[in-house]
């Protein structure tokens, strides 16, 4: 199967580095403290966000800090073929391990001692891209809960097809069995939190320059979340009769 | 509106000329934003607050709780903060209102006084910033156990602290506004009050408002001291569930204040007793009845003469 055609473009008429249309929606759920809804060409996440709030798990409470409790799951009829994931399986735990792990450099835990920060990760479409698409839209969230944060946390695979480096796969890309490599980055501070390559085996020399693409999605992903966050702060300002 | 929106990662100023307050961090100097929301300035100190956040409490606040558990001599209630707060035993009214030293029988007979996912009402007593405990008491008439009633939840924000949060409105419906957000709506328990039809009522001038006010401060203190005599009694009946006789009517009324709050609360408005009695006397004068009330385009008619008198 041909991911790059001699034009120069993918499977869905994308070039080699233009990332899919990107949607943010803020403040979907009424009762979370935090939601968003984010949408990265077909992939769509939603987000809830509760706290900080009292801590549930007594054993794992910290006297200094909060801790983040991470759940992911993926919708049943999310897939092309529908198949029930738990919650509690290996991949799905390691999944919330990652993200749990990447949002510990960004959040101010040390504000909330003994609390603890609810993130729950509902995959409702998956077309390529989840995890970077559930870390984007958890950012969102957390921005909308109005937790503390030191810089956003922006999220974007890449990959190395047909001797063409490719930005932000679709699910079809991903399967093709190239290596994919997802890149969390601080937009601010331009570092990398989270660094996963799966699938295959990559090149030393290919390397370099995927993270580079990789990077530079990053920054392109938080330019837009920037712009929807204002966008949705100017109009709740703008909406309410009290400030 | 002159405000400034920063959003998180945004510089605000320079860290030399200001102290740094809640919402910001330092960063190569600068005074930088964690959160999306409004710059505060006060002189110096420079904060930024997010627009939805949690209820932050604060010492003297009536809030509206639900026991979460039964420890061993107080009892844990969420009010929907950071952390649970608690109630404390010797921090309750004893049956028979003497004033003893609690003793084991009183830590054993704790569920006969709250259970698990019951409604109060109470005062923080006193926070302690160190450990984050927030402490409760229900050391007078007003407050206690709430029940035959309707419980609504607003963003913390929209309630303005206040000389009183027990009010009885003139319709008859008795308004627990918890600082929290947390609001009790129920029927008063005497029916000496002064009661009037919603229609029969007009706030066009000052004078008015303030008849109102003192209407509604008058029924609360008489629906305070009814609240005394249960106590006089030696047993546990002021901590029993009541069942009250509440008609047809005064449900309606319930839910007309009830939806009077949700329709405040979806245009982000102040709520308070002249804000709810403009938005239920609106419904009667437009002829909507409770059930239409939170239809998306009837709060908007709901909420215009409340939005006129903020401005």
């Amino acid at each position: 199967m041909e991911y790059v055609n001699q034009e120069g473009l993918r499977i869905d008429g994308r070039r080699v580095n233009e990332l899919r249309k990107i949607q943010c929606k803020l403040g979907v759920l009424k009762r979370a403290d935090g939601s968003a809804l984010f949408e990265q060409g077909f992939t769509r996440v939603l987000v809830a966000v509760y706290g900080p709030r009292e801590i549930t798990q007594r054993r794992k409470k910290l006297h200094d800090k909060a801790i983040i409790n991470v759940e992911y799951s993926v919708a049943t009829f999310s897939m092309t073929r529908r198949k029930k994931t738990s919650k509690r399986n290996k991949i799905s735990q390691e999944i919330a391990n990652s993200i749990r792990k990447s949002f510990e450099t960004v959040i101010q835990l040390e504000l909330f001692p003994s609390s603890q920060i609810d993130i729950f990760i509902q995959v409702l479409q998956a077309d390529g891209g989840i995890i970077p698409a559930c870390i984007n839209a958890s950012t969102l969230a957390l921005i909308d809960a109005g937790v503390p944060m030191t810089d956003y946390l922006c999220s974007c695979s890449c990959s190395f097809i047909d001797e063409e480096n490719l930005l932000d796969l679709n699910h079809l890309e991903e399967d093709s069995g190239g290596a994919i490599v997802t890149v969390t980055l601080l937009p601010e501070y331009n570092k990398i939190t989270l660094l996963r390559v799966y699938s295959a085996r990559i090149k030393m020399k290919n390397f370099e320059a995927i993270l580079k693409l990789g990077q530079n999605g990053c920054q392109r992903i938080a330019d837009l979340m920037k712009s929807a966050i204002k966008e949705h702060t100017i109009n709740q300002v703008n909406s309410r009769g009290i400030l | 509106m002159n405000v400034q929106v920063v959003n998180l990662g945004e510089v605000i100023t320079n860290e030399n000329e200001s102290i740094r307050g809640h919402g910001t961090f330092q960063k190569d100097g600068n005074l930088v934003s964690s959160v999306a929301g409004i710059v505060h300035r006060v002189n110096k100190l420079v904060s930024v607050k997010p627009l939805r956040s949690r209820y932050h409490p604060e010492v003297g606040d009536v809030v509206v709780g639900r026991i979460t558990e039964v420890l061993r001599n107080n009892w844990k209630v969420d009010i929907g903060a950071r952390h649970d707060a608690f109630l404390g035993l010797s921090a309750i009214i004893l049956p028979g209102g003497v004033q003893r030293r609690r003793t084991s029988t009183d830590e054993m007979n704790m569920r006969n006084f709250y259970k698990e996912d019951e409604l109060i009402s109470a005062e923080i007593q006193k926070i302690n910033y160190e450990t984050f405990k927030i402490s409760l008491h229900t050391r007078s008439f007003k407050y206690g156990k709430l029940s035959d009633g309707q419980f609504v939840t607003v963003p913390p924000m929209l309630i303005k602290r206040s000389k009183s949060h027990y009010l009885v409105l003139p319709n008859g419906v008795l308004l627990i506004l918890g600082c929290n957000g947390f609001i009790w709506l129920s029927i008063p328990e005497e029916s000496e009050l002064k009661i009037k039809k919603i229609s029969n009522w007009f706030i066009s001038t000052t004078t008015e408002l303030q008849e109102l006010e003192d209407e509604i401060n008058e029924n609360s203190n008489k629906s305070i001291k009814d609240k005394n005599m249960d106590l006089e009694t030696n047993n546990f009946d002021f901590y029993k569930k009541k069942e009250k006789m509440i008609t047809k009517e005064q449900r309606l009324e319930i839910c007309r204040v009830r939806n009077a709050v949700l329709a405040l609360s979806n245009s982000f408005l102040p709520i308070y007793p002249t804000s709810i009695m403009l938005v239920c006397k609106k419904s009667i004068e437009e002829n909507i009845n409770p059930k239409e009330m939170i239809k998306q385009k009837n709060m908007i008619i709901l909420t215009s003469e409340v939005k006129e008198l903020i401005k």
